[in-house]
């Protein structure tokens, strides 16, 4: 609304008082402040555009002053072109166009050659998002990732091969190798790192996230105007290899999109202000969004994982032909390509299970480092070609978009009834983001990752604080497939505080839990066993390091139900004040994206606990 | 660093594809890879990914040394896009061609603008060379770029009536 007030006034302004007074008008367009990335301001700093490097700016205020920036722009947009100096229409392209549809004016013909390359290569390319799913490896990556995307135009010459030779816009910080972990923290907290934009083939990422790091990709497709399309494409080219500020919370590649993307888009894609922006924000918002009455979001497709799309081929197999697989290949260092039961399949399904074990073959090479693994890659590839080529079309499985999934923050209302103080009511908020109940394929299947978890419980004497979780991460790195694996560790990271005992309200104490263990499926079923360690504080238990071990089944009913049951036990080797099991039982069931039911009994040495409650996620 | 060892073998191979001139040429120490064929330009876009693409050495070195000995249009951004591509996804590159087919197969055979009506004939050709380098024993210890540039290689002869059709 506000973009059509102030083209309105620009327009007003022409036939009274000239084009000059519109101009001064256009300064505080959100298109032109846009195009600037004018959106860094705060309480206790004048604003400012995000963009550092100098060279993104004509005027020498111009970071701070979208009015001398616009002023200077123009000026130099009228210059004749001079010899070796790149004329302003070929460095800020955008601005020129955008200045050309907002004031009729057109600039002296230049020869911008890098720009027409690039311009050549994008000429009505569709403009979307590549999401990268969550990645238990990395803490950078908890959450995601995101990029741009620029396909060809689908009514442009020629046949599209493929997706794999799109573009690629990835926003990243510019993390120098030197920078251990602590420091890698604070200044992506707190600042100090530097960002900016990069260009890529698509083929580079499918190679890192779905071949190295087995997440899945999901392709958001934009149905933006041609117009806009042609703005954006020529502003990515602006803001190419420009420096930017970063930080990990606010300032980062969703962020920095969705302030992109609102060149185009009119609509505050991420709130400014909000404490952090996940890539997820940006694709709900998205999913949201409307361009000119039209749902902003044209399509999304889903790029599978290498491991995805070798759990999709096994399924797909007969199970005779599951059992061949299994016996050609029945343990990561032996391969036996003689199995009759192999060699008795005719010779379109001995490849379609040699193309499933290629696959896993592929897989295993990422997931670890086994000496005589890539002999028996070479004798499946030999293997292969000895058989006529085709294969199988994939079959894919039912994945959720993100943007369709449950949305990552919960808050629940349940009834307690605790046997040593009677019933209760307790309030939880998760700000983020999932837990072993409520993950899913979208983000990561059999794992947990929650953020800053409060549970207060409502009582006669007022709220008191049973536990607020810092963080918790839990992956249980199942198998997908019953094929030969390397050794994963299940493993839980939990820092936080909560009661020693269920039957005292009083009893907080700190601690930070490392285990690590192994998991195994069987059928629905998926157990795990795992033991480590817990640093704790000592008012109310005995012990500062405590062993712990920690068993659980997770149970998946279906696509709605879905229960939990652990056990575990610390002990500080300090007597009875320095032990304790702890057991539970949580059951699950979906109402819907946004609602669920949660029941559970818990219990340790003095009491136990019943409740029901109902969530809703947002 | 680990694909900046050209190995002698693909050093020979590209210099056997050029022969004689490519070989006389190759002792000149004047020759600048990158400035004669412009394949900086083409890979170092100057927006910050020259580290992450700097891996590719090896093939747009080899490249670039066989065709500056020639002329600079021989080394035109074609063929560095090729060479980009067969390094980054060999691994894939291998096992869809010996499924036959698949998207990386498919956009090798784009790169390199074989026709529907070509590709049966490619991929033939493809499955057959790589049926021959992988029955090598030493071929599972083989460096990574190694065998990207055996594929690049074949590619190259088995689409050559793509490039010029």
């Amino acid at each position: 609304m506000r973009r059509h007030l102030v083209t309105l006034m620009a327009l007003l302004c022409l036939p009274v008082a000239g084009a000059q007074a519109a101009e001064r008008t256009l300064h505080d367009h959100p298109q032109w402040q846009s195009l600037l990335h004018f959106d860094r301001d705060g309480m206790f700093r004048e604003p400012r555009s995000a963009v550092l490097s100098e060279a993104f700016f004509l005027a020498d205020n111009g970071a701070f002053d979208p009015a001398v920036e616009l002023e200077a722009t123009l000026a130099a947009l009228r210059q004749a072109p001079r010899d070796g100096e790149p004329h302003a229409s070929c460095r800020f392209p955008a601005r020129a166009l955008w200045l050309t549809r907002m004031t009729g004016e057109t600039w002296p013909v230049a020869e911008c050659p890098e720009w027409d390359a690039w311009r050549d290569q994008h000429a009505g390319a569709e403009a979307g998002l590549m999401f990268a799913s969550g990645y238990l490896g990395n803490p950078a990556s908890f959450f995601g990732h995101l990029m741009l995307h620029l396909e060809p135009s689908a009514d442009g010459e020629g046949e599209s091969l493929t997706r794999l030779l799109d573009t690629s816009l990835n926003f990243g910080a510019d993390v120098p190798e030197e920078d251990g972990l602590i420091p890698y923290m604070a200044k992506g907290v707190f600042g100090g790192y530097e960002a900016r934009y990069s260009r890529a083939p698509f083929y580079r990422n499918t190679a890192l996230y779905s071949e190295r790091e087995m997440r899945d990709l999901w392709h958001y497709r934009l149905a933006l105007p041609e117009a806009d399309r042609e703005l954006l494409v020529a502003h990515l080219y602006e803001v190419i290899g420009q420096d930017f500020d970063y930080l990990f919370l606010t300032q980062n590649c969703a962020s920095r999109i969705a302030r992109t993307l609102e060149l185009v888009v009119e609509a505050d894609l991420t709130p400014g202000n909000a404490p952090w922006v996940a890539p997820e924000d940006l694709v709900r918002a998205i999913g949201e969004a409307e361009v000119d009455g039209r749902p902003l979001l044209e399509e999304t497709r889903h790029v599978p994982s290498r491991r995805l799309q070798t759990e999709w081929r096994y399924l797909a197999l007969a199970p005779e032909e599951q059992a061949a697989a299994s016996a050609v290949w029945p343990e990561v260092e032996r391969l036996n390509l003689e199995a009759p039961v192999f060699q008795a399949l005719r010779p379109q399904r001995r490849a379609a299970v040699l193309d499933t074990l290629l696959g896993h073959a592929a897989f295993l090479e990422q997931t670890g480092d086994e000496p005589g693994l890539a002999e028996i890659e070479r004798r499946l590839l030999q293997a292969r070609l000895a058989l006529p080529p085709g294969s199988e079309p994939l079959a894919p499985g039912e994945q959720v978009p993100l943007h369709e999934a449950t949305p990552p923050a919960r808050v629940s209302v349940a009834g307690l009834y605790n046997h040593e103080f009677g019933g209760a009511a307790r309030l939880t908020l998760r700000p983020l983001q999932y837990d072993l109940l409520d993950a899913n394929a979208t983000r990561m299947p059999n794992a947990a990752l929650e953020i800053g978890r409060t549970e207060l419980d409502l009582t006669d004497e007022g709220p008191r604080l049973r536990r607020l979780a810092f963080f918790h991460v839990t992956n249980l790195h199942a198998r997908s497939v019953p094929l030969p694996a390397l050794p994963d560790v299940a493993w839980h990271a939990s820092a936080g505080i909560e009661r020693g005992r269920l039957d005292c309200e009083r009893c907080l104490e700190g601690h930070a839990t490392l285990l690590a263990g192994k998991s195994q499926r069987l059928g629905r079923h998926l157990s795990f066993a795992m033991i480590g360690g817990r640093l704790r504080s000592e008012r109310h238990q005995a012990g500062p390091v405590a062993p712990m071990a920690q068993l659980g089944v997770l149970s998946h009913w279906g696509t709605r139900q879905r229960s939990l049951v652990q056990l575990s036990h610390v002990d500080a080797l300090k007597g009875e004040s320095g032990r304790r099991t702890r057991w539970r039982l949580q059951h699950r069931f979906s109402l819907g994206k946004t609602l669920d039911l949660r029941a559970g009994v818990e219990g340790d040495d003095d009491a136990h606990e019943l409740s029901l409650g109902m969530s809703w996620y947002f | 660093m680990k694909f900046a060892t050209v190995s002698a073998a693909a050093l020979a191979g590209s210099l056997m594809l050029l022969g004689a001139t490519s070989a006389s040429a190759a002792t000149n120490d004047d020759i600048n890879p990158w400035q004669h064929c412009g394949i900086g330009a083409a890979i170092f876009d100057e927006n910050g990914t020259a580290a992450a693409i700097s891996n590719v050495i090896w093939d747009l070195g080899t490249t670039a040394v066989t065709s500056a000995t020639v002329s600079p249009e021989t080394c035109s951004s074609k063929e560095v896009e090729v060479a980009q591509f067969v390094d980054q996804t060999y691994d894939q590159l291998a096992m869809e061609t010996a499924m036959g087919e698949g998207e990386h197969l498919t956009a090798a055979l784009g790169l390199m603008n074989c026709g529907a009506e070509a590709r049966q004939g490619v991929v033939s050709q493809l499955r057959a060379d790589l049926q021959e380098a992988s029955a090598v024993a030493g071929y599972a210890d083989q460096a990574h770029a190694d065998k990207a540039y055996g594929f690049y290689t074949s590619l190259n002869q088995a689409a050559v009536d793509c490039s010029a059709s």
